[in-house]
């Protein structure tokens, strides 16, 4: 499991251990957090799984083109930004701080 | 409220239907005959609610769907839907959404006539233009084209919610979007409404979609013709996409799927939507008592009106439920079902206006999920906020039964009134 800091869109933060081999936006979803639409199921196509990704263990693996494509398109982007479902969880995860960002 | 008493699955063959596949089980041919005729409950979608006892999760309809699909599998359960759009390897849009073969044309459709990688290519060209950014900045003018409607009838303290309002402002959003001339409106509904609303009845169709493609080949030309401007249309008739122009069969492919896309959704929900907050009088009063549930009221508005049951081609043998799917059979994503599946939601035939994790299929779903999803979402929320907003408490005029049909055909009218003197701005 890989340890993360969760702050949802009121603020609140938690600890979730999220399982590996899942990616980010699954993660959230197991652990409840429903305000993640996600609505396109992971497919990279719809950018509702917006978060920030504050990584503690150092670089996550870059984002491809379509993710930076579908991030310029939100209105609340910013350099951290990742879409959920691009990001794996991995060690490279372990003891981020992981922002919801907010509805589009 | 009573539900109809027509759904009988009709078992076996029926008479000049095309061959069903040898591999179909026998027990598993039906038909239901009442999921889209109209009624008059308040939610018209109640007529799916015994197919879940009464029918088997999937089952094999023979009946095609000129455009939409042939004979097909319908999954009627969320988990089996959800499937269907998020694997893209097992299941393709490419056949969705084919009227236009009916009239010769051979140029797919673009997005969805196209699995991956192409329909990213041709995706992310077109999805700046319907980003939540972009959206954002039409917001005065969706605002605009919905105040001055209801300035035409607030004082006279009645109209049709469907016919004057919910059919128009959406139309009006999409002829500026794409640049298309405002005079064109009753004509574009016209034709849309011959392919999405005439049952199969293939020469309507084909005399629907004909008039439209005739009329974007001129206007295609037009624009070409002319320096490249703001509009969507021009975005695409100049389009390149990694610097190569796009050819005439992508031009069309895209112009005609945002034509079919942009005329009618939209329009549809906003009439069912007000037709509901005229029948459940409590409903309209809690959204004018608490306007901060309006944007989860519209997300169960769309959940509760899931219009369109979309066709997916199957492209590699697999089973779903110990059900053998070949390539080559369709599927016939049950919306109208899985919208209220009640392993997916609490209370699933109820109205929650406050739902939360509402994730429906009334947008698709998967690689596919309907790319206009901001724009109409904020068309509702902005339809919405501005009538409760403005015209005063409101019910279905006297006499008025206001059928509904459970699909696209939705309520064409939806004649309402109210006293003009309680109007507040």
């Amino acid at each position: 499991m890989i340890e993360l800091t969760v702050i949802d869109r009121r603020g609140e933060e938690r600890a979730v251990a999220a399982q590996d081999g899942l990616n980010l936006m699954e993660a959230l979803r197991d652990a409840g957090y429903d305000e993640l639409a996600a609505m396109c199921g992971g497919s990279c196509a719809c950018a509702t799984c917006h978060v920030y990704v504050q990584p503690a263990a150092g670089a996550l693996a870059p984002k491809s083109e379509l993710e930076n494509e579908l991030l310029e398109t939100s209105l609340h982007v910013r350099d951290d930004s990742r879409l959920g479902c691009q990001v794996a969880v991995d060690s490279a995860l372990s003891g981020a701080r992981v922002i919801i960002a907010p509805e589009d | 409220m009573t539900v109809s008493e027509k759904t009988i699955p009709v078992r076996g063959r029926l008479p000049s239907e095309p061959e069903i596949p040898s591999h179909v089980p026998p027990e598993l041919v039906m038909e239901v005959l009442n999921w889209e005729t109209p009624n008059a409950l308040v939610d018209p979608y109640a007529v799916t609610e015994r197919a879940l006892d009464e029918l088997p999760p999937i089952f094999f309809s023979p009946r095609p769907r000129p455009g939409v699909c042939g004979p097909a599998w319908v999954f009627t359960r969320y988990e089996d839907i959800r499937q269907a759009y998020e694997k893209g390897e097992y299941y393709s849009s490419r056949d969705s959404a084919t009227f236009h073969y009916l009239v010769g044309e051979r140029f797919r459709l673009i997005p969805l006539g196209f699995d991956q990688p192409e329909h990213t290519k041709y995706r992310s060209f077109l999805n700046p233009r319907f980003s939540p950014r972009s959206v954002a900045a039409m917001e005065t003018s969706i605002r605009d084209s919905i105040d001055s409607l209801i300035d035409e009838f607030v004082d006279k303290g009645a109209c049709d919610a469907a016919y004057d309002f919910g059919r128009v402002y959406p139309v009006v959003v999409f002829l500026d979007l794409m640049g298309f001339p405002r005079s064109m409106l009753e004509e574009f509904l016209s034709w849309g409404y011959a392919v999405l609303h005439s049952h199969g009845n293939i020469e309507k169709i084909s005399w629907g979609i004909g008039s439209a493609v005739k009329y974007l080949r001129n206007f295609v030309q037009e624009v070409r013709d002319k320096p490249e401007d703001e509009t969507l249309g021009s975005y695409i008739v100049h389009g390149k996409i990694d610097g190569v122009p796009l050819t005439e069969d992508e031009i069309m492919g895209m112009m005609t799927f945002l034509w079919l896309g942009g005329l009618d959704t939209v329009a549809a929900t906003t009439s069912m939507m007000f037709r509901r907050m005229a029948l459940q009088p409590e409903l309209q009063q809690r959204l004018r008592d608490s306007p901060d549930l309006i944007n989860t009221a519209v997300e169960e508005f769309l959940r509760t009106e899931p219009l369109v049951n979309s066709g997916r081609l199957v492209i590699k043998d697999h089973e779903v439920r110990g059900i053998q799917l070949k390539a080559g059979d369709y599927v016939l994503c049950a919306n109208n079902v899985g919208n209220f599946d009640p392993d997916r939601f609490d209370t699933p035939r109820g109205f929650i206006p406050d739902r939360t994790n509402n994730r429906h299929f009334s947008f698709g779903g998967g690689p596919h999920l309907c790319m206009g999803v901001h724009l109409a979402r904020r068309e509702l929320r902005l339809a919405l906020g501005e009538f409760l907003r403005r015209v005063p408490f409101f019910k279905i005029a006297p006499g008025v039964t206001c059928e509904a049909m459970p699909g696209l055909v939705a309520a064409p009218r939806v004649p309402i009134v109210w006293d003009p003197s309680a109007k507040k701005a």
